[in-house]
């Protein structure tokens, strides 16, 4: 599938023109990946951002709580990966890996900055996509505290 | 009642010094005045919430709600954000949040917040980037405090600390919350 027949199919962004849609087929790279393939690991330099298009990506940190090494998330497609690094401008705090065969689109560190900064069209809406990402992002990493934190009480 | 941007500007120079020109008068107006009288609900967990509200005075207090329980999170007060996330997600709200003493609140809406990046991206891009920063600060924050709890003399972090559960230090801290009220 063509990075823009996903996007103007996806309510994810419903938010982006047909030409903000057109601008980013341009500019982003599609790719398939194989089973397994790591897209980066902890502790690695930010130099992209993915958009899923299709298969399932793995996050995994070490430390999460008491269960060491663990599967902090599963990346849909529709979801943007490798955003916190890329704008905090530190390494990696998780690594990314294909769970059976997976197709992508990356948009490198520098057509990703334009976008986040500047103020025309396609920012504008690139920018509210990339929060909505955030937001999901902080409501799982929530909703799985709320389980630990319930689950304990209810113990104690 | 409205808040204009010379209050804004006095109130929270940090938030005005991100706007320039006649922005500020734009995010006024964008922005709706809530008033929270003390021990009154301003969001209540697990319902619909739509809006992003910043603290003008007052001070709040966050909980979640369990089953047959509830858990105190940490405080909320002046220049601090609440309600991102539902804001920009869609989801249900991710904690109660209550007035602690009178409270006012300056929010704004999902819709709102469309129609002004669509009508102001220049304002709506100082709002989003300022979540965003906000968010990724806190996501970073908690990594450290959950590797930092696991790290720790390599006991089990979730299971001696019923006072403060390290699940509840790292809630408060994606939250945005103070864990004393000030």
């Amino acid at each position: 599938m063509r990075l823009s027949e996903f996007l103007s199919q996806s309510p994810l962004y419903d938010d982006l023109s047909g030409s903000d849609i057109d601008t980013l087929e341009q500019i982003m790279m599609v790719r398939d990946y194989h089973d397994g393939h790591q897209f980066f690991g902890e502790r690695s330099r930010a130099e992209s951002v993915y958009l899923l298009m299709s298969g399932e990506v793995s996050v995994t940190a070490r430390g999460r709580g008491s269960r060491g090494a663990a599967e902090i998330k599963r990346m849909k497609p529709g979801e943007l990966f490798g955003l916190v690094a890329l704008i905090g401008h530190e390494r990696r705090s998780a690594s990314c890996r294909a769970v059976g065969p997976v197709t992508a689109a990356s948009l490198p560190r520098s057509a990703f900055d334009l976008l986040f900064e500047s103020n025309s069209p396609l920012p504008q809406h690139f920018r509210l996509v990339v929060a909505r990402q955030l937001a999901r992002d902080t409501r799982s990493l929530l909703d799985e505290l709320r389980r630990e934190i319930f689950s304990q009480a209810q113990s104690a | 009642m409205a808040i204009s941007a010379d209050e804004i500007r006095r109130k929270f120079p940090e938030i005005a010094g991100r706007f320039h020109g006649q922005t500020l008068d734009v995010l006024a107006r964008a922005f709706s005045l809530h008033e929270v009288p003390e021990g009154q609900a301003l969001i209540r967990d697990g319902t619909a919430a739509d809006t992003v509200y910043l603290v003008w005075e007052g001070r709040l207090v966050a909980f979640l709600e369990g089953p047959g329980m509830s858990v105190e999170l940490g405080h909320v007060g002046p220049g601090q954000w609440v309600g991102e996330v539902s804001m920009l997600d869609a989801g249900p709200a991710v904690a109660t949040v209550q007035a602690e003493t009178d409270a006012k609140l300056l929010g704004i809406g999902r819709r709102e917040f469309k129609e002004l990046n669509r009508d102001h991206p220049e304002v709506a891009g100082v709002i989003l980037r300022l979540l965003v920063h906000l968010m990724i600060e806190r996501l970073r924050r908690a990594d450290e405090l959950m590797l930092g709890a696991a790290a720790d003399t390599g006991r089990s972090t979730a299971a001696d600390e019923p006072a403060d559960h390290w699940g509840v230090k790292v809630y408060r801290r994606l939250m945005g919350l103070s864990e004393r009220a000030t």
